[in-house]
């Protein structure tokens, strides 16, 4: 499937979201103007892409969230991309999906955020802090 | 409008821009916005607010606590200011101990009960109670057509850790001018 990539606006965040690279990611900040038209081809392409590896071998798949941070209508449409994630896993025994939730390490809202998001998904959760330089 | 009128508006604003100039001094206002809102602005406010954050050396915790906290306030006035006139106040005040948010806007009197209800809701909570109910609004809560997911609230007291403050003023044909404020401990 074609890699979808999104450059970084100063209200939204980076996506690259490349099966052939094995590079799944979203980063920096997100607080889109319209933040519908912005996640939703998101969404449609990790629909897409579950549907695809139905006929895959064995995958391991790593999504990286790496904040700065989002806005309230933004957290709506994470949770979306979490669930179309689980789907991923649920319909496909032959894929094993892990989220990482990167964090600033002395950014609990961040922390506490992506513990909201674990407790509504069946995924595994890694947590990473990042350290201040 | 006659002539005349327009006149002495002008002279009363000259007179009053010091007082404003002083009066925001006093209280301890490091930065103050009052006029039209859109996108554009947002983004400068947001970007002076950082870098006057970063400037006086307020701590990265409260300092990207201010900054979540003033995108709502922000996005707030942004969708639910009042259309014909879509235009609010903003302030900023970074003292040695807390950053204060305060934020005006007008909005129809007929939304007033409501926002009222949701402030004095979320004030009467614990921090246990506003991640359930943070949690349930995520899990229930539909994107409205003006973009809002219903949380900003919730997460204004999450994140401040503080009761939020709040006002109404009548302002006459309708409509109310509504005020919040809100601290963050630095």
């Amino acid at each position: 499937m074609q890699a979808l990539n999104i450059e970084a606006t100063e209200n939204s965040p980076k996506i690259v979201l490349d099966p052939s690279a094995g590079k799944f990611e979203i980063s920096g900040e997100s607080r889109p103007e319209d933040v519908r038209k912005f996640y939703e081809p998101i969404l449609e392409w990790i629909e897409q892409y579950g549907k695809e590896l139905s006929s895959a071998g064995q995958t391991d798949l790593q999504f990286d969230f790496i904040f700065e941070y989002f806005n309230s209508s933004s957290a709506k449409y994470i949770m979306d991309i979490m669930s179309k994630i689980n789907d991923i896993q649920v319909n496909n025994s032959n894929v094993n999906v892990q989220i990482r939730w990167h964090y600033e390490e002395m950014d609990e809202d961040m922390q506490e955020a992506g513990e909201e998001f674990q407790n509504i998904t069946e995924i595994p959760f890694k947590f990473i802090a990042i350290e201040e330089d | 409008m006659s002539v005349v009128e327009d006149s002495s508006q002008i002279e009363s604003v000259r007179d009053s821009v010091f007082d404003i100039y002083q009066k925001m001094g006093d209280d301890g206002v490091l930065s103050a916005y009052h006029g039209t809102f859109d996108q554009s602005v947002v983004e400068m406010l947001l970007k002076q607010a950082k870098s006057d954050m970063e400037k006086r050396r307020v701590d990265k915790r409260a300092l990207k606590k201010t900054y979540s906290i003033l995108v709502e306030c922000l996005e707030n006035i942004l969708k639910h200011t009042y259309a014909k006139k879509s235009d609010g106040i903003v302030a900023l005040s970074i003292g040695a101990e807390r950053v204060s948010i305060t934020v005006g806007n007008l909005i129809k009197d007929d939304e007033k009960e409501m926002l009222q209800q949701k402030i004095d809701t979320v004030n009467s909570m614990d921090k246990a109670a506003l991640k359930k109910l943070h949690f349930n609004k995520l899990i229930d809560g539909e994107i409205s057509d003006k973009g809002g997911a219903g949380l900003g609230i919730i997460e204004i007291a999450m994140k401040s850790q503080n009761k939020i403050e709040y006002f109404f003023r009548n302002y006459g044909e309708n409509l109310v001018f509504f005020s919040l404020q809100t601290s963050i401990s630095n």
